[in-house]
């Protein structure tokens, strides 16, 4: 079977919340999924689902063709997990806490978890306690990854991560994609998402209003056009497909939805220095989707 | 359409006060009904001069007696028996409520981030530790006005002025551990380790005062102990103002030294340095239910001593207590006992009767761990491997089954143990079975509170303790005096059988036991098919 997470008319409610709405979702052997969406979206909950710790109110999720909720022990030796908003054993030391993921997962490949630690320059010996948030996530990260588990299920996995300790993330998450290993990753930090991802899922009120390739999201948003002018500046603002057209001195920017002919030949007829044209980026199209609909 | 609540003013200081009420209220009600409780207990099982001045010939003289609870005075009138009966069990009560209390609201709240959240707006966090410990009046007040209230409610045989001098002296204590847990909270980083250390003061305050009044000539200790200072407030004769000049100054003190050090210090840190690494302890790592066994393990042990201590005390002192019952007082408890016997094999059950109850304590405490486990999510870190839930889960009721099981046989043998030093002439194997008899109720209370756990986890804290509680309540009250057998019948502790004064009841028990079973398997079910959850 082609697909390693299906999710069909997934529902979840909440009492009168209804927190997951039909929501129908395939994700691919070996792809890195990207699940977007604002805080109370219900990323969390369809993670939950999907790892079996809630029962969905109805509609199905499979993992490896297996019911998630009902045969959940079976399913979770092939996957590992990043949940959020978990606390660790304060007095356990990160690497005792490792040993334990280890044992209660069965099998974990023992140098690619010393090269992760050394990697996201973890100190093992330390209590739990008197890590910093960043450090926590970094035994959760490491947990996850050192199983080399077929698919990754990661809900914000780089929350109180700096910098170089996202790029390790980002790293590690390349490596597993080169292995093979599927990859389900929730999260809001859209650059990350653009860096890492093949495919993104946007979820929004607990229904998905987008699925698609990167690239076909992209054409969602409107283009980006930064045109220099010798000499005045025509007006475009009417031509069709433009908006949020500005003018400064010489300089025009504006987006273009559609077929960009009708702009190009608008500009042919003027005196252009430089043009500039960009595609927008996936949190332009983030912030567009939820700007028009909410 | 959604109405709007009423907008409620909060600020830091009115939730430190509220929690301070809350907590003083609870204290003083358990403290007014053990004052008041035992005046009428007093009352009702020695009534006659002759019967009173044959308790105060046992007791008065009794060394041991008096090293565990104190000296007793004027034990023949119902003032003098009930703050003999109440000093030191309300003494060390308040203390660790005390303790608690101040490391929770300061230690506590700066682990948990709160303090800082304040400290941005503008206080410092000397400030914040003065304005917290003011509160503790609150805190005092509260206990104090609760518990002369509730005596007053329960007793008619003691005056309002005697009860309010009583519980004045009773919760004298509680100041001064608010204050030993302030000093704490200030050097020990950890809310855990700030409690163990005040609890550590108070045990060196208590085995003082029981060297000075182990007749060695050593009474003097008593000044340096603020339960030696509680002691002599007991005995008017000797004039009150020494030991309340000592208990004022210790706490304005103990005041003192902690707003000092909470103003020369980070926020978050102690004066004290933690050790933050260790080398790795695999131990116990290899499964679920050997982690499981890991986290139950230091718990099961701390109550395991506590419980074989009390016992072993009470087996000791069980002869003395035993002859002092005259054969009224005798046919009385019996009777709410429905048992027979000698005084010994009746205070033996009576403490036999004080295991079940904190065997069920422990059983409801794991549970307690075992919600708040599933609340930050560390069942999660769990569940996210192959492990089945219900199996998990079973495991781990399994392991604290075992280990109520293991405290009651413990706690039988600890009681023949001090029973046998005094010669008391009952057999091991008789309190064993009474110690295995008492696991029963607590693992019928178990089962209860797992099923209650495995449908409503948000509701088994307060449903667990509230059962303990109204378990507990109606068959102590039995003892002293009587409640309706419909209402009786719902206490799991009316089911146990008042071993070694009478048989124990393998029918009764072994319903008991398997009631705990049923609702282990039950909770096993209903967790294995509801949402975990968290906050």
């Amino acid at each position: 079977m082609d697909a390693v997470i299906e999710t069909t008319n997934l529902t979840k409610r909440y009492g009168r919340t209804t927190a997951l709405k039909d929501c129908s979702l395939s994700v691919r052997r070996g792809e890195v999924m990207g699940f977007l969406g604002p805080n109370g979206a219900g990323k969390s909950t369809m993670i939950n689902v999907l790892l079996g710790f809630a029962r969905p109110t109805s509609g199905v999720a499979t993992i490896f063709g297996e019911n998630s909720t009902r045969r959940a022990a079976r399913v979770h030796r092939r996957l590992a997990a990043v949940p959020s908003d978990v606390t660790l054993w304060p007095n356990l030391t990160g690497g005792e806490t490792l040993d334990l993921f280890a044992n209660l997962h069965g099998a974990v490949d023992s140098a690619y978890r010393d090269l992760l630690t050394h990697r996201f320059e973890l100190d093992p010996t330390m209590k739990v306690r008197a890590y910093s948030k960043g450090n926590r996530q970094k035994v959760l990260l490491i947990g996850a990854l050192m199983t080399r588990a077929d698919l990754l299920i990661l809900d914000e996995p780089t929350t109180g991560l700096d910098p170089l300790m996202e790029q390790a993330f980002r790293s590690s998450i390349a490596e597993a994609a080169n292995r093979g290993q599927t990859v389900f990753l929730s999260s809001h930090i859209m650059s990350e998402v653009e860096a890492l991802c093949d495919r993104v899922a946007i979820l929004r009120s607990g229904e998905l209003i987008e699925v698609g390739a990167l690239h076909e999201l992209h054409h969602l948003g409107g283009r980006h056009l930064d045109v220099r002018f010798n000499g005045i500046v025509p007006d475009l603002s009417r031509l069709p497909g433009v908006a949020n057209f500005t003018v400064q001195a010489n300089r025009a920017r504006f987006e273009v939805r559609g077929a960009l002919h009708p702009i190009l030949d608008a500009l042919a007829a003027s005196d252009v220095i430089t043009l500039d044209v960009r595609e927008p980026s996936l949190e332009e199209v983030f912030l567009e989707h939820y700007g028009e609909r909410s | 359409m959604k109405k709007a609540l009423p907008h409620r003013r909060v600020s830091g200081t009115s939730l430190i006060a509220r929690s301070c009420l809350r907590s003083g209220a609870l204290l003083g009600a358990i403290v007014g009904g053990l004052v008041g409780t035992s005046a009428r207990a007093y009352a009702s099982l020695y009534p006659t001069t002759s019967a009173r001045r044959s308790l105060a010939l046992a007791y008065e003289h009794n060394t041991a007696m008096v090293m565990l609870f104190g000296p007793a005075h004027h034990l023949d009138t119902v003032a003098g028996f009930t703050m003999f009966k109440a000093q030191m069990t309300c003494a060390i009560l308040a203390a660790i409520w005390g303790l608690l209390t101040s490391t929770r609201l300061l230690r506590g709240s700066e682990d948990a981030g709160r303090t800082a959240l304040l400290l941005t707006g503008s206080t410092s966090l000397k400030r914040w530790t003065g304005t917290t410990m003011a509160m503790f009046t609150v805190a005092a007040l509260a206990a104090w006005v609760t518990a002369s209230a509730v005596a007053t409610v329960f007793s008619h045989e003691l005056s309002l002025q005697r009860i309010m001098e009583a519980t004045t002296i009773l919760l004298a204590p509680f100041v001064v551990f608010l204050g030993s847990g302030a000093v704490a909270s200030q050097l020990v980083a950890s809310r855990r380790g700030a409690a163990s250390a005040a609890a550590c003061t108070l045990a060196l305050s208590y085995l003082l005062r029981a060297v000075a009044d182990a007749g060695l000539g050593l009474h003097w200790l008593l000044w340096f102990t603020p339960l030696g200072w509680v002691e002599q407030l007991e005995q008017p004769d000797s004039g009150w103002g020494a030991p309340w000049i000592a208990i004022a100054a210790a706490s304005v003190f103990l005041g003192t030294i902690t707003l000092l050090l909470s103003g020369s210090r980070d926020v978050g840190a102690g004066r004290f340095t933690r050790r933050t690494t260790r080398s790795p302890r695999r131990l116990l790592m290899r499964s679920p239910l050997a982690f499981s066994l890991r986290s139950l393990g230091a718990s099961a042990m701390l109550w395991g001593v506590i419980v074989s201590l009390a016992s072993f005390l009470y087996g000791l002192v069980a002869k003395s207590a035993g002859a002092t019952l005259r054969a009224g007082s005798l046919a009385h408890i019996t009777g709410g006992l429905d048992a027979s016997g000698s005084g010994t094999a009746v205070v033996l059950s009576l403490t036999s009767l004080m295991v079940a109850i904190t065997l069920s304590a422990f059983g409801v405490s794991q549970l307690a761990a075992l919600r708040s486990d599933e609340a930050m999510a560390r069942v999660d870190l769990v569940l996210m491997f192959p492990v089945g839930r219900s199996r998990w889960l079973l495991g781990r009721l399994a392991l604290i089954a075992v280990a109520i099981i293991g405290g009651g046989a413990l706690a039988g043998l600890a009681m023949w143990a001090g029973a046998a030093l005094e010669h008391s002439g009952v057999s091991v194997g008789a309190l064993v079975a009474a110690g295995c008899d008492d696991a029963t109720p607590a693992l019928a209370l178990v089962g209860l509170v797992a099923t209650i756990y495995g449908v409503s986890p948000r509701h088994t804290v307060a449903l667990g303790w509230g059962l303990l509680i109204w378990s507990a309540g109606l068959v102590l009250v039995t003892v002293v005096g009587s409640v309706s057998t419909t209402l009786l019948a719902t206490s799991v502790f009316h089911h146990l059988s008042a071993a070694p004064a009478a048989r124990v009841n393998m029918a009764s028990a072994g319903t008991m036991a398997a009631l705990g079973g049923l609702g282990i398997l039950l909770s096993a079910v209903t967790f294995s098919r509801r949402d975990l959850i968290h906050h």
